[in-house]
């Protein structure tokens, strides 16, 4: 029964070309499909509203601040929290990714301890199972901008961008979910240092305040004169670095009318900025694939 | 093939790492040698069992052709689709049916959805589940379970079966089952590799045995002899 098409598995202790381990992966896509709808569906068997769920977070989030933006700091700017809308459900994409990544090796250890199959496939689930969410919250999203009236006058093919940030946002995310999920196995510490790089994350990025705010702060020389003279001229670049941070601020320029706030004129949309943030982000996915695939083996051992 | 682990002492933490790194780079960890020097090849269509005290290596054996581990020294080539019976129900959910489950295990096992959906009746049928199909498993008993497990990975037509103590569970008839089916497979010149402590049946299934000792391998021959040579040893 010999049969040409057979598969062939060799392991030995190198490790795989780039392609030969791409093209396995492809082979398997049907199963990441798989096992994001039964993510997604295990998650919400029990509730009515079901995966409307996942907005709700976000939403509280957004009616807190704008609360407190409006009425507790008089920062009176129009629309508000259509300006939260879009930032708060792409933050939310990583607040709940990058956790949810760091177990998805040791909460699968009966399945990895006993079949082969690309290990890729975890992280990469837990992806693709919170890009279900988002892409329905950024509908969400979208549908409140038309209920303001801001869609359809401001905004109109500038929505095509979001198909241009969302897979960045993606490759940024594998990355560290690659990194952060293999790396769990053997320090359990990983966990710990994730929720709290998570807590201080949400200060570096614009959703407590406009990008402008973050420009108008290095208008004004710093009393420490050491920082003012090497920070301060570069800060707005470095704090622009984060992808995070550089992904929200894509959002918000590509389907929101410029701010005016602190006396600094609005930032506009800037394809440099995409450019930079497409470039950092497969940096992070290649990076965490690497980091993946060193580790990959060890933890599964330790599992 | 030789395969070494890392003895993990500790817990290890991540300041643990830290300062290793910082302070003591070239320190030499531990390793403990789980096989040394095993060399075999398994022809088209023949049984071979694997037989050996605990901690002797013959899970390890397994999990490696499994392509779950990989060799420290060495490489192992597998030819063909690979049945890994190391675990019966590994990756079952027990949210999900016996349906869904069917489909998923099949799906991770290598087929593609459609070949897995095409299946699931057979898989459904084997494992004498009619009716059930549309039940959650976690309403299942632990027999059932297994049989669902067991029929999803036969039903992946594997080239080459990979059978750890599995057929040591589940009741009488799905033990005389599970043995029909080896046979079967046997008679449809597949190799299977069986690592079991029940010398009887290893004896029924199959014509060459392995001896593993403390990771070496101590006898590789007619099934006869070596288990003759093996259970003196373990008289003495």
């Amino acid at each position: 029964m010999v049969t040409a098409s057979r598969p062939v598995l060799v392991t030995d202790s190198t490790r795989p070309g780039v392609l030969a381990a791409l093209r396995e992966l492809w082979g398997y896509r049907e199963l990441v499909v798989e096992l994001s709808k039964r993510s997604l569906q295990l998650r919400y068997k029990n509730s009515v509203l079901g995966i409307a769920w996942s907005l709700s977070t976000p939403l509280m989030l957004i009616f807190i601040i704008t609360l407190v933006t409006k009425r507790l700091m008089n920062q009176n700017i129009p629309n508000y929290s259509a300006y939260l809308f879009p930032v708060m459900f792409a933050w939310s994409f990583f607040s709940m990714a990058i956790p949810e990544s760091c177990g998805v090796l040791i909460d699968n250890a009966a399945l990895v301890r006993k079949v082969y199959f690309p290990r890729e496939l975890l992280p990469i689930t837990v992806v693709v199972a919170n890009l279900v969410h988002l892409l329905i919250a950024m509908t969400v999203a979208l549908a409140y901008l038309a209920l303001l009236r801001i869609l359809p006058r401001q905004v109109n093919w500038q929505v095509l961008l979001l198909f241009l940030i969302i897979p960045a946002q993606c490759a940024a995310t594998l990355g560290i979910g690659f990194i952060v999920s293999s790396l769990n196995v053997l320090f359990e510490a990983v966990r710990y240092v994730v929720i709290v790089a998570m807590q201080i994350m949400l200060y570096a990025v614009p959703i407590l305040y406009p990008i402008e705010r973050v420009v108008a702060a290095t208008q004004h020389p710093w009393s420490h004169p050491w920082l003012d003279a090497w920070l301060r001229p570069h800060f707005v670049q470095l704090y622009l670095l984060n992808p995070f941070a550089s992904i929200l601020v894509l959002y918000q320029k590509a389907l929101l009318p410029p701010i005016q706030n602190a006396g600094i004129p609005a930032l506009p949309w800037s394809w440099g900025l995409l450019g930079q943030t497409w470039l950092i982000s497969v940096v992070i996915l290649v990076a965490g694939a690497m980091v993946f695939g060193r580790f990959k083996w060890t933890a599964v051992e330790r599992l | 093939m030789t395969k070494r682990f890392r003895v993990v002492h500790q817990a290890s933490t991540l300041k643990r790492a830290a300062l290793e790194m910082l302070f003591n780079p070239r320190s030499r960890v531990d390793h403990i040698t789980a096989l040394q020097d095993i060399d075999f090849t398994v022809a088209e269509g023949e049984t071979v069992g694997i037989v050996g005290r605990n901690g002797s290596g013959k899970s390890t054996i397994l999990t490696l052709l499994a392509g779950i581990y990989r060799p420290s020294f060495g490489c192992i080539t597998v030819r063909g689709r690979i049945g890994s019976l190391l675990d019966l129900g590994a990756g079952f959910h027990h949210e999900l049916t016996a349906e869904d489950n069917a489909i998923m295990a099949g799906m991770i096992h290598g087929l593609t959805r459609a070949q897995s959906l095409d299946r699931v009746p057979r898989v459904i049928d084997y494992a004498g589940l009619e009716g059930f199909a549309d039940t959650k498993i976690k309403h299942f008993s632990s027999g059932m379970i297994l049989r669902l497990g067991f029929s999803v990975v036969i039903h992946t037509e594997p080239d080459v079966l990979l059978v750890d103590e599995v057929l040591a569970v589940g009741d009488e008839t799905f033990q005389r089952k599970c043995r029909e089916t080896i046979g079967q497979f046997q008679r449809q010149g597949k190799s299977i590799v069986f690592v079991s402590h029940d010398l009887d049946t290893v004896a029924e299934v199959t014509r060459r045995v392995i001896w593993l000792d403390a990771g070496r391998l101590r006898m590789d021959g007619p099934s006869g002899e070596v288990l003759a040579a093996y259970r003196a040893e373990a008289a003495r």
